[in-house]
């Protein structure tokens, strides 16, 4: 893997020639079958992730983050129930089978966990785990032991290189628990980037460690992202994160998109009411704590009936109940999902 | 930038891990019981040519001008009613019972275990029918279960092995079975699924590794059952046939001469219940160990 600066040309060549967007995620919707009714957690989901973009999907808690990124990746539990299409380089993901899934994950479309301590197994020590999927990204049916390889093991410490683990041959005996959050999250985004994915989605990464901590690994993965045109899917409930790492920002509210626009836009203006509520609930650094929004998220067996946000919505109008309103691009490159936006019009 | 921390060399730091585990092992001075004992019983096995003062006692072999002497400096456990040395014959009965606890383990595991993965990690209607199974296996005491085995085919030492081998695999399906339920639920399943991972490979080798450590501890606590439940068929006639110096064929001859030679059938009776304390011993020990090991794993620090 070369380790230069790509272009935004080269960026664009790697992989398949297909234009349009690496990902593009059509109307998700993910239903699960409940005592109380049925819960549709994800409402109609749609978003792009473009060659080389950066894009972060910010929510509360709750909201669908995560469970969008397993959706795309085919790995909700089995008793949700999806529809919508999930395109990677044009190919519709919910309609591949588990194994052709398999050849995807890793090797295009890799996620990086939250919690970097119960995200790596705690018996194998980082060089047998690093071995063992550097093996199997090498070959979908690698055997199931032996792993003596030496170009492997060379592999491996080089991407635990490339991750800025200063001592790769140190830690390669060490089992997790013997390693910083820190080094966990870095063996972990190295184990990720073994099978040189197109796509990473980074749920909440770092969100388990130290802010000195995961802001080091925020601004690495950032290089990193730079240096091999990977596209990043970051998950976050943390706006300056988000703002930090991506090019645009999706917020996400009870299973839905509400806006989408450049990240720097998002903050100098944003749109939608539950954008402003989320921007005025960040806690400044002259000591003000922001104002949270009123209430929470709706209950998912049963939502309000048209807008989600409505019950919350300091706008709210008498069309909030009727219609739910779409999400519609009212100025080049911003999408809001909200009646106070006739589409076009801002 | 990586944080600087002044690391102690991997060989200090696994060192020190066996130093503590060792140190928690020592907690309890009934471990190091067990593990004496253990040692004791396997070194007596393994030696039992050299230690029996009459090793070819423990073999086809009558001296009825000797039989049935009280403990003696002689024969310090006394003889059986050919005259054969008592201790020499617990000696290799040791041998034998140690080699048939291993091989029953060593087949319940070898059974149970992958059953067990495959029905907690697929479950399913493949996994129902396994641990339906298992529950039927389970509600027959494994003593009874192993008695119509054996009684169904010959009684000699390897149907009692198949026979209790047979009835004892369904413990660990069960065990292993708990073990995969929780572990499925951990988050680095879910991490080798997202790089791509098929079932299989997570079920035996993500999975599976993160088990060995209670079974480890029930092997060494069922060894003590297995060695007592093998003498017990041998003691009905149904596993070992004399003249094999089995513990329980031991007993089963001597009784006829109780109480008046006492010794024909107790020290083979003390034989077999002072291994069976020293394996539970040990696995209590173990158990020590190892739990305190899971609780670092689970609050994952």
């Amino acid at each position: 893997m070369a380790g230069g600066q790509l272009t935004g040309s080269e960026i664009r060549d790697r992989g398949s020639g297909t234009v349009g967007p690496l990902l593009a995620v059509e109307d998700l919707t993910v239903q699960f079958r409940l005592y109380e009714g049925v819960a549709r957690v994800l409402n109609g989901v749609s978003l792009t992730v473009g060659r080389g973009e950066s894009v972060a999907l910010v929510g509360e808690t709750g909201c669908g983050k995560s469970l969008t990124a397993r959706a795309i990746l085919g790995l909700l539990p089995p008793a949700a129930r999806v529809s919508g299409r999930v395109l990677f380089e044009g190919t519709d993901l919910l309609s591949l089978s588990e194994s052709a899934l398999q050849a995807i994950r890793g090797r295009q479309i890799a996620l990086v966990f939250q919690d970097p301590s119960t995200a790596l197994n705690p018996v194998f020590t980082v060089g047998e785990q690093m071995l063992d999927v550097a093996a199997w990204q090498g070959a979908p049916r690698a055997r199931l032991l032996g792993r003596r390889d030496g170009g492997l093991r060379r592999r491996c410490l080089e991407m635990l290189r490339v991750v800025r683990i200063p001592d790769p041959e140190g830690i390669w005996h060490r089992y997790p628990v013997e390693l910083s959050g820190g080094m966990r999250q870095r063996v972990q985004i190295a184990l990720a980037l073994l099978g040189n994915p197109r796509l990473l989605i980074a749920d909440e990464l770092g969100t388990a460690l130290d802010v000195s901590i995961q802001d080091q690994i925020l601004t690495e993965l950032l290089d990193l992202v730079r240096t091999r045109g990977l596209s990043v899917l970051y998950i976050t409930h943390n706006l300056g994160v988000a703002r930090a790492v991506s090019d645009r920002i999706c917020v996400m509210y009870a299973g839905e998109i509400v806006e989408t626009a450049p990240a720097a836009q998002l903050f100098s203006r944003p749109l939608h009411p539950y954008t402003q509520g989320l921007l005025a609930a960040v806690p400044r650094l002259d000591g003000r704590i922001g104002e949270g929004i009123e209430g929470r998220i709706p209950d998912y067996t049963a939502p309000p009936p048209a807008c989600r946000f409505s019950p919350r919505c300091p706008f709210r109008m008498e069309v909030c109940d009727r219609v739910r309103p779409p999400l519609v691009e009212v100025e080049p490159g911003r999408h809001v999902a909200c009646h106070l936006y006739p589409r076009g019009t801002s | 930038m990586a944080e600087a921390v002044a690391v102690p060399s991997l060989r200090a730091v696994r060192a020190d891990e066996w130093r503590k585990m060792w140190a928690r092992f020592r907690q309890s001075s009934l471990s190091l019981v067990g593990a004496g004992i253990v040692a004791a019983v396997v070194a007596g096995a393994v030696f039992a040519p050299v230690l029996a003062p009459y090793p070819r006692h423990a073999g086809v072999f009558v001296d009825f001008d000797h039989a049935l002497q009280p403990p003696s400096a002689r024969h310090w456990l006394g003889t059986d009613d050919a005259g054969r040395d008592i201790l020499s014959r617990i000696l290799f009965g040791a041998r034998i019972s140690l080699a048939l606890g291993a091989a029953v383990l060593a087949i319940a595991v070898a059974v149970g275990v992958p059953l067990g993965v495959v029905a907690g990690y697929f479950g399913g209607r493949a996994g129902d029918l396994i641990m339906r199974v298992t529950d039927v296996f389970l509600a027959v005491p494994p003593i009874a279960l192993a008695l119509a085995v054996t009684a169904a085919l010959r009684p000699t030492l390897s149907t009692a092995m198949i026979a209790i081998a047979f009835a004892w695999w369904p413990w660990y399906t069960r065990l292993v079975y708990g073990q995969v339920l929780s572990l499925r639920e951990q988050q680095f399943v879910e991490a080798s699924r997202a790089v791509g991972a098929s079932p299989w490979r997570i079920a035996f080798r993500e999975i599976l590794p993160n088990t060995w450590s209670p079974v480890i501890v029930k092997v060494t606590l069922d060894m003590g059952f297995v060695i007592l439940t093998a003498s017990g068929l041998s003691f009905l006639g149904l596993g070992a046939q004399p003249p094999t110096p089995e513990w329980g064929t031991m007993i089963a001859e001597g009784r006829n001469y109780l109480p008046g030679a006492w010794w024909a059938a107790t020290f083979p009776g003390l034989a077999i219940f002072v291994t069976v304390l020293g394996f539970n011993l040990l696995g209590d020990g173990l158990r020590d160990v190892f739990d305190v090991e899971i609780e670092q794993w689970r609050a994952g620090s």
